[in-house]
């Protein structure tokens, strides 16, 4: 483990002689930080892809049973250090009428399940059979992940077009939708039978942050690409062509997201915690280091960055702003490295103070996120930072005297007590699961009925609560007491003791305020997962892409892990 | 026969004790030892139905549960399990001062396990607990049962002695479980309705402010 220290006040990081300060909470847990971050070199993809690489995962498809159209079956499988895991995949014939990204459908092009292991034609058959169905099918502890996507029919059909004339597809298009297939769910964890993470964390390979998830949708990539030369081929045995490598790598695959996923942040806050920690801790170490021959490659990473920002396409007029203020920010960094007089900036550390000076916040989680990826060697380590039993912060300690609760409170939730609940506005929302989606949904408090179902996720409004309850205990009696009489304060007293020791695992924010844009929580997510091209449909969700630019398996031994951040002095030597 | 998972029993019971009432924080405890019994090999999904609808039928029981385990007067009222487990769980250390001096009347008592099991881990405790025919003993973490299975999975009333005590002989314990095989599904339908409880159905409203790219996801 690395050697790290957490005070709760001041948060020093002791680590590798630093003297530089975490950033605090209440500055980087706001809605507006955390909807404004990128992936990292410590995101998630791409510690699957690293780890892949060094452990030398042997890559092979054993099974290929397609039609001309594209439908049937394929097995896709990696064979690490100590254990095997297969990609089973069916592809169906799919009505347009029919394709809807909604977790509801219940049809789709393409059904997938992360098999422990190589099936055997048994296994296969047992899959077939259940895994098309999704949630109506059942599956075993044998399966690690479930799920699904849909083609972009636009596209996949273009590439089958231009392949099958023995052309390469056109490049602008390729570029401006980014996949053949969006997934339009990733289950993981025990859903529908399958193995509990408790389990699969254990096996070799997959014990980081939604690393069998990650593994399956690198796997589809893979399927994806498979597919479609199969279909130009089948159309034109003679003519087709096999897609370019350099056109092959900017296929990713894409995702819809909604709000399903955005209650999770707030049902694992010790997962939060963890997921922020090794990302600051990461920040606070570059920011000590200095800068002395490393200013030219990040003016370099830079102006790399500020075209690929420059390439991505949304309708959303926002993002579409937010998008122009980082390509200026990035140009505004570059004109500063280029002035920058080593005598007054010797570390990162103020290269990074003067971006709060003079950057917008998408332009200083940017910088962040380059600053890390150069210095891969003074954070790569910060990887084993992720492990978490979320069990050891689920038992309550009873023995506390509500005089300590009380005191946590006004330490530890001061951001809390800012909002003001008898505002309307401030209690807009509630979130609930819908029945007809059996998902979660945002619904408005003043307008919609169900608010008595709220899930607990206001957790600002229940810590003013707490607060409240508690000015009416004797200050001197204990909490295991208090929570026997007052148990509608359980859950926010869990919450409270895990934070006191955990200083990232609360969002500072109200997600109940009429002014809370989902969006945010979800974008936060993906980039820890590795996604960028972050397209908003809608202040609810988005779509974005995985993968893209990543080196496909059989490249990876060869590649040298500078795809999401490709600068020219260090392009992939694949590419 | 359906197998479950693990977590989707921590889910589904965490939303049934919800669905009948139960708040927040006392929902969690109610998956979590499920989950926990689940993984030891002595879930009864039975138990917790009973436990769950009689909350349904009461909605007072929770607070009587409460104030009984306060009031001294537990031998004489039924507690519910979860409650009185989550507040032995709470207490830590202090249950030593409980123990020898307190009698409970409760449903289900192996609902108990989980919490007096977490106690041992947490503050190094040995502890049993006792009723007729069935002796549970709790050490670092794990459970060893002295008696048939018949007694520790009872889901009626009865009275318990909270022990501290080490395991003596050598009785039967169970292997760690991925899962629960059901081969009866009356009491897990019994409690997927309660959870479903906790679902809010659709409006006009709801439908208009969707959360994805609505029927249509050709692109």
């Amino acid at each position: 483990m690395p050697n790290y220290e957490q005070v709760s006040a001041g948060l020093k990081v002791s680590n590798q002689g630093s003297t530089i300060a975490l950033r605090l909470p209440e500055k980087v847990m706001t809605l507006e930080h955390m909807g404004a971050m990128f992936p990292h070199r410590l995101s998630f993809v791409r510690l699957l892809l690293r780890r892949v690489k060094r452990e030398n995962w042997q890559f092979s498809r054993p099974v290929w049973r397609m039609n001309a159209d594209g439908y049937g079956v394929a097995v896709y499988s990696f064979k690490g250090p100590k254990r095997t895991y297969s990609l089973v995949a069916f592809s169906n014939e799919l009505a347009p009428e029919h394709r809807t990204d909604r977790v509801i459908a219940t049809a789709w092009d393409a059904s997938f399940t992360l098999y422990d292991g190589l099936p055997s034609e048994d296994d296969i058959a047992r899959l077939a059979a259940n895994v098309p169905l999704q949630e109506a099918g059942r599956i075993s502890e044998s399966e690690l992940s479930l799920s699904r996507a849909n083609k972009s029919l636009r596209l996949f059909d273009h590439v089958v077009d231009r392949l099958a004339a023995g052309l390469q597809p056109d490049y602008e298009i390729v570029s401006s939708v980014g996949y053949l297939f969006r997934t339009t769910a990733v289950y993981g964890s025990g859903k529908m039978g399958a193995a509990d993470f408790e389990k699969t964390g254990t096996y070799p390979g997959l014990a980081g942050p939604f690393q069998a998830e990650m593994l399956v949708v690198y796997l589809i990539r893979e399927f994806s690409l498979d597919l479609v030369e199969h279909v130009a081929t089948m159309r034109a045995p003679k003519k087709a062509v096999v897609l370019t490598d350099y056109i092959r790598r900017q296929f990713g695959v894409g995702n819809s997201t909604g709000l399903g996923m955005a209650p999770f942040l707030v049902n694992h806050p010790a997962i939060l915690n963890q997921w922020m920690l090794v990302r600051e801790t990461a920040l606070a170490r570059v920011r000590d280091l200095p800068i002395a021959g490393q200013k030219d490659q990040l003016m370099a990473y830079a102006s790399t960055f500020r075209q690929r920002v420059s390439q991505w396409q949304t309708d959303d007029v926002a993002q579409t702003h937010r998008n122009q203020l980082l390509c200026d920010d990035m140009d505004k960094l570059s004109a500063f490295l280029h002035t920058l007089e080593f005598a007054n900036f010797t570390r990162w550390n103020e290269v990074y103070e003067w971006s709060e000076r003079h950057l917008s916040i998408d332009g200083q989680e940017g910088l962040i996120s380059l600053l890390i990826e150069m210095n891969g060697p003074a954070v790569d380590d910060l990887e084993g930072l992720y492990d978490v039993n979320e069990l050891n912060s689920f038992f309550i300690n009873g023995l506390w005297r509500i005089g300590d609760v009380v005191a946590a409170l006004d330490s530890d939730y001061a951001w809390a007590f800012d909002f003001n609940f008898d505002d309307p506005n401030e209690m807009a929302r509630f979130w609930y699961v819908s029945e007809e989606k059996l998902e979660p949904r945002l619904g408005e408090r003043w307008h919609e009925q169900g608010s008595e179902r709220e899930l607990p996720l206001g957790v600002a409004r229940a810590i003013c609560e707490l607060r409240d309850a508690l000015s009416h205990f004797d200050m001197d009696s204990k909490l295991a007491e208090f929570l026997l009489l007052h148990p509608e304060h359980r859950h926010t007293c869990r919450r409270l003791q895990l934070h006191h020791t955990r200083p990232y695992s609360e969002i500072c924010d109200n997600i109940l305020s009429a002014k809370m844009r989902p969006i945010d929580l979800l974008r936060f997510k993906l980039a820890c997962f590795g996604a960028l091209r972050f397209d908003p449909r809608s202040d609810r969700w988005l779509r974005i892409s995985l993968y893209q630019n990543a080196p496909f398996a059989r490249e990876l031994q060869k590649s040298n892990d500078t795809w999401m951040f490709p600068i020219a002095a260090t392009v992939d030597s694949t590419q | 026969m359906i197998r479950l998972s693990l977590n989707e029993i921590d889910a589904s019971v965490k939303k049934a004790a919800r669905g009948v009432g139960l708040k927040w924080g006392m929902a969690e405890e109610a998956g979590k030892s499920a989950r926990w019994l689940a993984e030891h090999g002595i879930l009864d999904m039975h138990a917790f139905a009973s436990v769950l609808t009689k909350h349904d039928t009461d909605t007072g029981w929770a607070l009587e549960s409460a104030v009984a385990c306060l009031d001294n007067v537990g031998a004489a009222r039924v507690i519910c399990p979860l409650i009185l487990g989550s507040w032995i769980a709470d207490l830590g250390s202090d249950l030593n001062t409980l123990i020898a001096s307190r009698a409970f009347r409760v449903l289900a008592p192996s609902l108990l396990v989980p919490f007096l099991s977490r106690l041992t881990s947490s503050c190094g405790l040995y502890l049993a607990l006792e009723w007729p025919m069935c002796r549970v003993f709790c050490f670092d973490g794990s459970v060893a049962v002295e008696g048939d299975k018949q007694a520790l999975l009872i889901s009626e009333p009865v009275g318990i002695a909270i022990l501290s005590a080490k395991a003596t002989a050598r009785i039967w314990s169970t292997e760690p479980k991925s899962g629960v095989t059901l081969t009866e599904e009356h009491d897990w339908i019994k409690i997927c309705e309660f959870g479903h409880r906790t679902y809010v159905p659709s409006s006009a409203l709801s439908r208009q402010s969707g959360a994805g790219a609505g029927t249509n996801d050709n692109d």
